[in-house]
């Protein structure tokens, strides 16, 4: 017995002394400081540093540049913003499942960051290191870029305009919703002031535009279906088409392909393809359970859920709740 | 080719028909002397892209006439072929009108097709029944039998019984016609069929068993009695020829036409063109503005059009294949002929005399400059018991009808004398 105490009390001793030796020993025999030495303590505080910054990014918060004006005017280009990351649900890795996000959902009007539907990946490796290094220079550099070298957008921050069960139309760039339970669509801009949401929405394009943008799809549509004789195009078309000037892209994209596919059914009913599309334009986006619609503030310049449709609240990772630069527009980006 | 300048007549037509001409059969029937091709020369495909060239020139057509047409009539070979979906696009594609007509044969027909009448696309069938025994369906190339004759007429009795609800109308749904212009059209579903006549081995008994079947099923408005004609071309033709069936003497013809005509009129049809037969003046409207020649425009391969310049007739013929039609622009194989006023006249006595209205006085003195005075002094070469002098009309009864080819062409002459005498 006498023993194990014995024992007990070195062991004791020994611990609680042990940081003091240690720092006796390295007093009496100094580590030499060498370059190498100096370049490792530098990369070891700079991974722990990125590694820290990670974590941070991925469960707390995250910050984020403005890459495109699709959200003006609420958020400017090259605006720099606070991503809460966890209001959702913690998500475990980048793309990777989300836990307790049962009942964190996204409610009407946030603005989320969400997963580009359309991204390509060029493969997990490139994936972790491109975000790894825009963690790390905070948001400095950025090598993930498309074809065409601009940066490409791995997240997206739009408005989560509709929700389940919510449908929603456009027409002539103009957003009606039939919200879920009711049976009416609303005009958007009316549903808003009347539920005391954001008027952040904002249209760009005259509405005298659109005449000649749907002329110029339904020209495309007569192309395309070997009616390209002159003989068969209305002059009307052309001559509201002509109004266009200097125009090689057309401003509204949904409205020109909803027309044109609207116009080859016209033509040829028998077309399955056209038929198809048309009526998922003219029926509008319903959305399914546990997504929502995002669209951009910047309604007319904004490629947002009208072209990739709902967005599922697993691949929403964070809500904009903070705007840091620049200083004079510091501010809260939440709900009214 | 119909170019530019046939497509601006359009608007000028006051009225307009429409004939759609699908050429697609699973057998050819031996007698059938219109065009179309048999199951080895088609498929799927094929239907597809003859179906997307009509609508495309239909959209065109519609574009130019902007208006509905009168009447529209969808023959072949066997509409039937086309899918459901196919041939309910087309008719919408169409749009509304006074009477939309589809034929069909009895083998075709499923209860599918009574959601074109329920949602109003097509208001009148017209299915090729031709004979209820199966060795005379045999020998005519039929692909139908008894028993899908016999289907055929229950689907009809279906029609009958059909409770139209205006908000089923796809075109009134749609906003394309209002629900008042809709009651102002006739909205009543109609139904014919197509019997013949004087075939092989056929005996006059068979033809009144025939008529006396259908009868006994549903209450049939209208009906075409045809009398097997042997055309050259045709697989009868040449088994005729070949001596392997027998055609019946012209005499014969004449006694059974006669015996069959006077049981249709004991049975309360109105013998109204030489083979349409309608009880309650149910008559077949397209028809009715092909023999009064108004205008209407014919799409698909070998398909004829009638339009008018003004005062001139033009003829539009399409003579293409399938296959021709398919992958050729727009129009294309469309060839015109202006019809010159002895033409104009030919085509005039050839179908006002084939009906029971007759020649009209005022028209034929309006487009011929043909008085009545003229008119009687050239039927005066006929014999008098075969037509039937009327208060502003002149028209052939049934004695006169038999000998119909030869009234028409010593009248067609005499008129041209008289013509050139003036």
């Amino acid at each position: 017995m006498n023993l194990l105490i014995q024992r007990v009390e070195n062991f004791t001793i020994k611990y609680l002394t042990k940081r003091k030796a240690i720092k006796i020993y390295s007093k009496e025999n100094p580590i030499k400081r060498t370059f190498w030495g100096e370049v490792r303590g530098w990369v070891d505080a700079l991974v722990f540093a990125v590694i820290v910054i990670l974590i941070l990014n991925q469960y707390i918060f995250q910050l984020f540049v403005i890459p495109t004006p699709s959200m003006e005017k609420t958020m400017l280009i090259k605006d720099r913003v606070f991503v809460n990351k966890n209001v959702y649900g913690l998500e475990v890795w980048p793309t990777g499942p989300k836990l307790g996000s049962t009942n964190r959902v996204v409610t009407r009007d946030n603005i989320i960051t969400f997963y580009n539907p359309e991204y390509e990946t060029k493969g997990p490796l490139f994936d972790i290191a491109a975000q790894m290094l825009f963690s790390a220079t905070f948001s400095l550099v950025q090598i993930d870029k498309n074809e065409d070298g601009t940066p490409a957008e791995r997240l997206y921050v739009k408005r989560a305009a509709a929700m389940n069960n919510d449908t929603v139309v456009f027409k002539d760039g103009n957003v009606s919703i039939r919200v879920s339970g009711s049976e009416e669509f609303i005009n958007e801009i009316d549903f808003r002031a009347d539920n005391n949401l954001s008027l952040g929405p904002n249209r760009q394009i005259d509405q005298s535009y659109y005449s000649p943008l749907k002329a110029w799809a339904s020209l495309v549509a007569y192309r395309d279906k070997g009616l390209n004789n002159s003989v068969y195009t209305p002059s009307s078309y052309l001559n509201e088409y002509k109004k266009l000037e200097n125009s090689n892209y057309p401003r509204d994209m949904y409205q020109f392909m909803n027309t044109k596919y609207y116009t080859e059914h016209r033509i040829d009913p028998s077309d399955f393809n056209s038929r198809s599309n048309y009526h998922s334009y003219k029926n509008g986006i319903t959305v399914p359970e546990r997504h929502v619609l995002p669209l951009g503030d910047n309604r007319d310049n904004s490629h947002d859920g009208r072209y990739f449709g709902p967005v599922s609240q697993d691949n929403i990772n964070g809500r904009v709740f903070f705007r840091f630069w620049p200083l004079n527009r510091i501010g809260y980006l939440g709900n009214q | 080719m119909i170019d530019f300048k046939y497509l601006k007549l359009l608007k000028q037509q006051n009225t307009l028909s429409l004939y759609i001409h699908i050429p697609f059969c699973v057998t050819k029937c031996y007698y059938c002397a219109f065009y179309s091709e048999d199951k080895n020369c088609w498929d799927k495909d094929t239907v597809n892209s003859y179906i997307s060239k009509l609508n495309k020139e239909l959209f065109v057509l519609k574009e130019n006439y902007d208006n509905f047409f009168e009447t529209v009539f969808i023959g072949g070979g066997n509409p039937g072929v086309l899918s459901i979906e196919q041939l309910r696009n087309l008719l919408i594609n169409i749009g509304p009108s006074r009477e939309t007509t589809f034929e069909i044969n009895p083998e075709s027909l499923t209860l599918d097709h009574l959601r074109l009448f329920k949602e109003g696309l097509a208001t009148r069938i017209s299915v090729g029944i031709q004979s209820f025994n199966d060795d005379i369906l045999k020998i005519l190339g039929r692909n139908a039998r008894r028993k899908d004759n016999l289907k055929a007429l229950q689907f009809c009795k279906t029609l009958d019984s059909l409770k139209i609800v205006i908000n089923d109308n796809y075109f009134i749904k749609n906003n394309i016609i209002s629900e008042e212009e809709y009651k102002k059209s006739n909205t009543t579903i109609k139904y014919s069929f197509d019997l013949m006549s004087s075939l092989p081995t056929q005996k006059l008994e068979d033809s009144i068993n025939d008529i006396d079947t259908i009868n006994s099923i549903c209450d049939l408005k209208h009906l075409s009695l045809y009398c097997l004609s042997v055309e050259e071309g045709t697989d009868l033709y040449r088994l005729v020829e070949n001596k392997k069936i027998n055609k019946n003497s012209d005499l014969f013809e004449k006694d059974l036409l006669e015996n069959l005509w006077a049981h249709l009129s004991k049975l309360g049809y109105e013998h109204y063109e030489v083979s349409n037969f309608t009880k309650d003046k149910n008559y077949c409207l397209h028809n009715l503005r092909y023999w009064n020649l108004s205008p209407y425009i014919s799409l698909g391969s070998t398909s004829a059009s009638t339009i008018y310049d003004k005062e001139t007739l033009i003829r539009i013929n399409n003579t293409a294949s399938i296959k021709d039609y398919n992958n050729s622009p727009l129009f294309s194989f469309y060839d015109d002929e202006i019809l010159n006023k002895a033409q104009f006249l030919d085509e005039y006595l050839i179908v006002s005399l084939r009906n029971n209205r007759g020649l009209n006085y005022d028209s034929m003195e309006k487009h011929f400059n043909i008085t009545k005075g003229m008119l009687l002094k050239a039927f005066s070469k006929i014999n008098k018991e075969n037509y039937v002098v009327d208060q502003d009309s002149l028209y052939l009864n049934e004695e006169g009808i038999i000998l119909l080819d030869t009234i028409i062409l010593t009248i067609s002459i005499e008129l041209e004398k008289l013509k050139n005498i003036n």
